[in-house]
């Protein structure tokens, strides 16, 4: 899922690297504001592991290879906002230090990776997840969270490929980017996620956020609000 | 909320903990190259290089032909020697993920302090 450099035009990539730019910004300002001290080492170990998980490449059905994100993982744990950072830093030494996605695709790929992702997946924990389930519910919370994440972020991958012929063609009519059309890239993007790879990123997902939720419940995120909320009806109580 | 509570000695134990889990990724990644060799497949949709087009469609689109030489990484592809045998670039591919996990720390890590000084 990382573009490369040449696929995308500059029609495409320049808005998309100012959108990345507004979520750049906000999510800084945000993070500062509400990251305790304590978290950052949690921030700093999530990058790595997302750096770490994208690593493993396995083969698909089809002939494809491919990997998964953590960003459900990462939104979950530490916050959208804060995945938006954690998420971006991996995606810039992937592309600057490993040739993994191109510079000027950077915008690209952080807005479908590092924006996009994030946030679907932590609405859709949210949303599934519904007032404190724990258990079966949350474990499907979170393998949903994953997997629409995932999918999401595919498919508007699948679509900023897509839409490069209709943008740009040489005088012959060839087109000067990449090539596909959207009938094409969008359903080769979203089948393999959807078929694949969003299974296995949910599945992650689920084992992880398991995990951590029962080992280290403090850590969560997603559990902040009603614990706060627990907090102040403790206080009122006593 | 910010630096109400010191780390306690739950936080490091479990910080130890994950941090062992982000080294045994590092020493596993090479899997991410050796599975895809085993089962013959391509890379994902999109990440082609120019070859494939030539194959492909006969041509090399004009944009992807001049997007290949906009950057030229250090470690392109995870691995520091191009031509080195499959057997060094399983030790490239640790030395890469070592080299990711310490990056992506250090960047992240500067980050948040950047924020916090700005408050004093």
């Amino acid at each position: 899922m990382h573009i490369p450099d040449g696929y995308l035009s500059p029609q495409t990539y320049a808005p998309l690297y100012g959108a990345s730019f507004i979520f750049w910004g906000l999510a800084l300002k945000r993070v500062r504001r509400e990251l305790s001290a304590r978290q950052v080492p949690y921030l700093a170990m999530a990058a790595a592991f997302s750096f770490l998980i994208q690593m493993f490449n396995f083969p698909a059905p089809g002939g494809t290879s491919g990997h998964v994100v953590g960003g459900a993982i990462i939104a979950i744990l530490l916050g959208p906002w804060t995945a938006v950072i954690a998420l971006s830093v991996v995606l810039l030494i992937q592309a600057v230090v490993f040739g993994d996605g191109g510079i000027t695709a950077l915008g690209a790929n952080c807005c479908n990776m590092a924006v996009a992702m994030p946030f679907v997946s932590y609405g859709v924990f949210k949303l599934v997840r519904g007032a404190r389930a724990r258990g079966r519910r949350l474990s499907i919370a979170a393998f949903l969270a994953g997997y629409i994440g995932l999918c999401a972020s595919a498919v508007l991958a699948g679509v900023e490929f897509g839409i490069q012929p209709l943008i740009a063609k040489a005088p012959d009519g060839r087109p000067l980017y990449a090539p596909y059309p959207l009938k094409v890239a969008v359903p080769a993007m979203a089948l393999e996620h959807l078929f694949f790879f969003g299974i296995v990123e949910g599945l992650i997902t689920a084992l992880l956020v398991g995990y951590i939720i029962k080992n280290e419940p403090a850590l969560v995120h997603a559990l902040k609000e009603e614990r706060q909320g627990e907090e102040k009806i403790a206080g009122n109580q006593g | 909320m910010r630096g109400t509570k010191a780390d306690g000695p739950k936080d490091s134990r479990f910080q130890r903990k994950a941090f062992i889990g982000l080294l045994a990724l590092a020493v596993l990644s090479p899997l991410g190259i050796i599975l895809p060799k085993v089962f013959h497949s391509e890379g994902p949709f999109g990440e082609w290089g120019p070859e494939y087009f030539g194959r492909a469609l006969g041509y090399v689109p004009e944009g992807i032909r001049r997007g290949v030489d906009l950057w030229h990484a250090p470690a392109q592809g995870y691995t520091f020697l191009k031509d080195a045998c499959f057997v060094s670039q399983l030790f490239f591919y640790v030395a890469s993920g070592l080299l990711g996990l310490l990056l992506a720390g250090l960047l992240v890590f500067l980050l948040a302090r950047m924020g916090r000084r700005d408050e004093r």
